[in-house]
């Protein structure tokens, strides 16, 4: 791929990459979230047509308008949700779309001989079993098999192993070598170091859209490729002040949360604590356990464990009304927000019924308070009737703070990724208020991807890794290297 | 204002198509839009006749629009306007002695009560269970008629007819009626004030509050400690509470009896005028007079003209719940 | 003799109800929720009595009810897979829309309120055999489809997932827009066994509800052939069993009882929880135009 650029509304989500991809090897493309690296990839299976810039595959020039095409060139790709159909076969969902045919029917021994000659031993997988029932584990080797069954060489893998079990990487691993030693090129898109050292010959590293690093991974460290990733050594931040009461009795504790899941979001029994003024850190990449975890602790879902606020156990109860926990969702249109609604009657969500007169609900006193919280955090919009869907997404989220941290004032503040999307300045006054709600005494579960962010705040850091706590770190001054190591 | 040009060209949309396909069949445009418009406009009585239609279409306009605003599709209104009426019946027959300020009172919360109740099922079973409230309310509405045929041939039967229909109420029961011929009746009032009170539920009260936010942004409101199930029943049994109430202007205000099968789908209409009224209670009002209106004069279409019956206004319904429905493609509300 | 009789009575009132469960099973497989069933076997009833009241001819009759069927999936298709209108809405409409224009269109072409001209016995299929047999076919070939077809599996996975078709290049509303039409082709069987096997022309709102049994059935046969053939036939049985009753005045419960048992039944099963998992028969995609 030569120059490729691409962006989106004025966003450069590729800028001029250049991309080599040699026959039988195994390529990595790394980089943090929103590096451009699914849409470098999106762009050579056609799924999405690049702005400028040339694709060569062996030395021909080719220019895909949709997958089919680049699908009939050989390349394949899976992407980071598999599309597989549950209620039919593994075989079904292989052939699905280029069906061996007769006469209309589909010819389920031509199919099935094919596909025993393209998988040998290592790529079995039960064929006529309804695929809803296989583990997560098949549903990847179903959707490998999908390509190979294309006659696919080039194939392109988005986040694979983000949902698979360590023992179904191991796996899934083997069999990845096996494909490059019968002739075939991967590509796969990562962040996890140990899977670039342990599986690719060469990594090309993204950030912000562009190429920062090309290297053969025999000739580099971890050291080189986290500069590449992350566009400089991490700093470290020493924490400022502590306000965490170490003596009191917990904010919240959690014991033995398990949570079972077929793939991403699982939990397997993790425990932890946050003492009143202290801010617990939960570092790990996305999609590890950390939505499961909020979800939780709000009990929307059913977990075993326990889970105690202010040593009162919260089973079943409406923790968000009963307990007054605030929240910061991360999806800040879906899970926070009232979209159609005005600003002042998003400053109340949840806390409605503080603002009753007479069966009514007082709109002018809703106002006011909306205004009164808002004011400290300087959200740019013409008064707070106007709808918050206008507003920029920072001044969205600044909404969503002064609501959850001013207009709460919990006990126990759960933040995920509260300054996501969110400018320089406004994150500066998220943090302020954040750590001004520990000072005060509350408790406060901050998960972010930013280490940063985490680094910066926490008192005390613990990492999700598959839905488990793969390390635990003590502030002050953290680590970044060996807490970034833990996370991948 | 956007979504107020967008209502009113689909109901332009919805006449001109339907005015194509009569003056096809073969009936001049100008002889329908004539009669259509003298059938209104032409004297007091034929505007009060119009009221009249326009007074159950209230009832089950809002009945839609509540539900809607949960982010519910109530296609019951139909069944639990009769299982109102059942109840009114019920109460009408049953209390023969009370004085007629007590009588109608109480006949209009059995209305309101029996459509709620029935509707309560529906919110109940998709609040607990996640039954799809589209799929149960069809039964419902299947079952209600069965339910309601069963008494009124049965235990409420007129003893003094052969139709199917119930015996006739007090006199006390009767609702005002503003001029001797025209049946419009002081039921209307109860529309109006309906109105009024659904918008205050919803727009000024906490509950409404609660509710909205359920019926637009779902994963919010679960977020946000609000009682989800709970608010999803009350909102189904204010729905279906409102439908009951055509109970009210019908054996009330006008049959003075319940006969089988009476509404012949208002419950049906209550979708169109909802959508038409974008579930604004008080546009509901306005969306309600046209329907009402075009009800009207489609009866006269079948008297005036060779050609036309008066299922040309089902025409134009249908026809307009097809373009306002394609110009405001649902946000996934389950 | 008595029971060949209940049974067969109870094949007669099936009959409908079949061809219109496949048709929407078709339909609803495919990921497009279908409660437009009743406008289906109204709009294919009325044109194949029209037809025939006209020509005289059972094969423009037959080819027109079909016809009619398949117009109302066009509109249907139309608003719902291109236009991505609310299924459940768009179905509605078309309910309201069949009901209102079968009336004026008699009262233009034969001065009625809502009937076409009586047939004579000659322009009637008085046997139910090719009905039946129709029928099985209907039954076999769906079976089939889903079983063996490339097109059924298609279907499917429209239906389930449709990304699983999107990202092999496949066109899922150009799926679902086959889909439905062959639905609305097989509905309309059951329209034109209304108005020239069962009755002697169209009568006045025909299908009285049986596309929303169909439906119902539909729902209690999982949306899988054979169980929803088996749910038409109870249904139909019950059906004829109250008749019976009713007729011979052997026993007095109320028809109204036996009436409602297919929908009472229907809302038991969606009332019950379904035990492991709570595991949901419905196509995962109905009505997610998102997805």
């Amino acid at each position: 791929m030569r120059e490729v650029s691409k962006s989106y509304a004025g966003f450069n989500a590729n800028k001029k990459v250049n991309f080599n991809l040699k026959h039988g090897s195994i390529h990595a493309i790394a980089g943090e979230n929103g590096a451009g690296k699914s849409t470098l990839m999106k762009v050579l299976f056609g799924l999405t047509k690049p702005n400028s810039g040339e694709i060569l595959i062996n030395g021909e020039k080719k220019s895909f308008k949709s997958p089919l095409e680049a699908i009939a060139s050989g390349i394949g790709m899976v992407q980071q949700h598999f599309a597989l159909s549950g209620v039919i076969s593994a075989l079904e969902n292989i052939i699905l779309g280029a069906e061996p045919q007769k006469f209309g029917f589909i010819n389920h021994k031509e199919a099935l001989t094919q596909l025993t000659q393209i998988a040998k031993d290592n790529l079995n997988v039960p064929w006529e079993r309804e695929t809803n029932s296989l583990p997560i584990g098949e549903h990847q080797r179903i959707e490998i098999l999908k390509l190979l069954f294309r006659k696919a060489k080039i194939l392109i893998l988005d986040e694979p192993t983000g949902v698979l079990t360590p023992k179904e990487v191991k796996r899934f691993f083997e069999l990845l070598k096996n494909l490059k030693a019968q002739g075939h090129s991967i590509v796969i898109i990562t962040h996890k170091l140990d899977e670039i050292f342990e599986l690719c010959d060469e990594v090309t590293v993204l950030r912000r859209g562009q190429v920062t690093g090309h290297f053969k991974v025999s000739s580099i460290t971890k050291d080189d490729l986290v500069q590449a990733m992350i566009g400089r050594r991490l700093k470290n931040l020493p924490k400022e002040k502590s306000f965490a009461q170490n003596d009191a009795p917990s904010v919240l504790k959690v014991q033995n949360l398990l949570v079972s899941k077929p793939g991403r979001g699982k939990l397997s029994g993790i425990s932890f604590q946050i003492k009143p003024g202290e801010i617990l850190g939960v570092a790990g990449v996305e999609g590890n356990g950390q939505q499961t975890l909020v979800e939780a602790l709000l009990e929307l879902e059913k977990y075993s464990g326990q889970i105690f606020f202010e040593s009162k156990n919260t089973k079943n109860l409406n923790v968000r009304r009963d307990l007054n926990y605030g929240l910061i969702s991360e999806d800040r249109h879906h899970q926070s927000l009232w979209l159609d609604e005005s600003v002042a009657n998003n400053s109340v969500i949840g806390l409605s019924s503080r603002f009753l007169k007479n069966c009514f609900l007082n709109f002018k006193a809703v106002s006011e308070f909306s205004e009164k919280v808002l004011k400290k955090y300087d959200v740019s919009m013409q008064n707070v009737q106007q709808k918050v869907s206008g507003l920029s997404g920072g001044n969205q989220q600044k909404v969503i703070i002064a609501r959850e941290i001013d207009g709460r004032a919990p006990k126990l503040l759960i933040a995920s990724q509260p300054t996501r999307g969110v400018d320089v300045g406004a994150i500066e006054s998220i943090h302020e208020s954040i750590i001004s709600l520990a000072q005060n005494g509350s408790g406060i579960l901050l998960i972010s991807s930013e280490l940063e962010e985490i680094c910066k705040l926490s008192d005390r850091v613990i990492v999700l890794r598959n839905g488990e706590i793969s390390a635990e770190f003590m502030g002050p001054q953290y680590d970044t290297q060996k807490i970034g190591e833990a996370m991948v | 204002m956007k979504n107020f040009k967008e209502s009113l060209l689909s109901v332009l949309a919805g006449i001109v198509l339907s005015l194509i396909i009569t003056s096809l069949l073969g009936e001049s445009p100008i002889t329908i839009i004539k009669t259509m418009y003298y059938s209104v406009f032409s004297s007091f009585d034929q505007l009060s006749y119009v009221l009249f239609y326009t007074t159950p279409l209230i009832f089950t306009g809002l009945s839609v629009a509540v539900a809607f605003h949960a982010g519910l599709f109530n296609i019951g209104s139909e069944g639990q306007l009769y299982i109102g009426s059942l109840f009114t019946t019920f109460f009408s027959l049953t209390f023969l002695n009370l004085p007629s300020f007590f009588a109608i009172t109480g006949a209009i919360l059995f209305a309101f009560l029996g459509g709620g109740l029935w509707a309560a099922i529906a919110g109940f079973l998709k609040a607990k269970r996640g039954s799809h409230e589209v799929i149960v309310t069809i039964m419902l509405n299947f079952i209600s008629y069965a339910v309601c045929g069963y008494f009124i041939l049965g235990a409420f039967k007129n003893p003094h007819s052969q139709n199917p229909e119930s015996a006739e109420i007090g006199l006390q029961y009767h609702l005002h009626r503003f001029s001797g011929d025209a049946p419009l009746n002081a039921a209307i009032f109860l529309a109006i004030f309906c109105a009024i009170l659904t918008w205050l539920l919803l727009y000024k009260t906490n509950w409404g509050f609660e509710v909205r936010l359920i019926g637009s942004s779902l994963e919010t409101a679960r977020r946000s400690g609000i009682n989800i199930k709970r608010r999803l029943i009350e909102a189904m049994f204010l729905s279906g509470g409102l439908a009951g109430l055509v109970g009210v202007h019908e054996i009330l205000g006008h049959a003075y009896k319940f006969k089988d099968q009476f509404s012949n789908g208002l419950g049906f209409v209550g979708i169109a005028v909802a959508l038409l009224a974008r579930n604004k209670p008080l546009m509901v009002l306005f969306s309600a007079l046209l329907f009402g209106a075009l009800s009207k004069s489609a009866l006269d279409l079948e008297l005036d003209t060779e050609k036309i019956t008066r299922d040309m206004a089902l025409i134009i319904q249908g026809l307009i719940i097809l373009f306002v429905a394609a110009s405001q493609r649902r946000k996934n509300a389950s | 003799m008595l029971l060949d009789d209940l049974i067969l009575s109870a094949v007669r009132i099936s009959l409908p109800l079949i061809f219109a469960a496949y048709g929407g099973m078709l339909s609803e497989k495919s990921g497009v929720a279908n409660i437009a069933l009743e406008a289906y076997l109204l709009f294919s009833s009325f044109c194949a009595a029209a037809v025939m009241a006209l020509t005289h001819n059972l094969g423009f009759s037959i080819l027109s009810g079909l016809l009619g069927g398949v117009f109302v999936g066009i509109i249907f298709s139309f608003f719902t897979v291109k236009v991505k209108s609310d299924q459940i809405i768009a179905g509605m409409a078309l309910n309201i829309l069949a009901t209102g224009l079968i009336p004026v269109l008699c009262k233009a072409f034969y001065g009625t309120s809502g009937q076409t001209p009586s047939l004579e016995i000659q322009d009637r299929i008085s046997s139910t055999t090719p009905f039946i047999i129709a029928a099985l076919l209907v039954f076999i070939g769906t079976f089939i489809l889903f079983k063996k077809s490339v097109f059924g599996l298609r279907v499917t996975a429209a239906g389930d997932h449709p990304p699983a078709l999107r990202s092999q290049g496949i066109n899922v509303d150009f799926v679902r827009v086959k889909a439905i039409l062959i639905g609305a082709a097989i509905a309309s069987v059951g329209g034109i066994y209304l108005s020239l096997g069962a009755g002697s022309g169209y009568t006045r709102n025909m299908s009285a509800g049986r596309g929303f049994i169909a439906l119902a059935a539909l729902i209690f046969g999982r949306w899988k052939p054979i169980p929803t053939l088996l749910a038409c036939l109870f249904f139909g049985f019950f059906d004829s069993l109250q008749i019976f009753l009713q007729t011979s005045g052997t026993l007095t419960i109320p028809t109204q009882f036996v009436q409602v048992l297919p929908y009472l039944l229907t809302l038991v099963l969606l009332a019950v929880p379904t035990g492991k998992a709570q595991k949901n028969f419905a196509p995962q995609a109905i009505n997610r135009p998102d997805l």
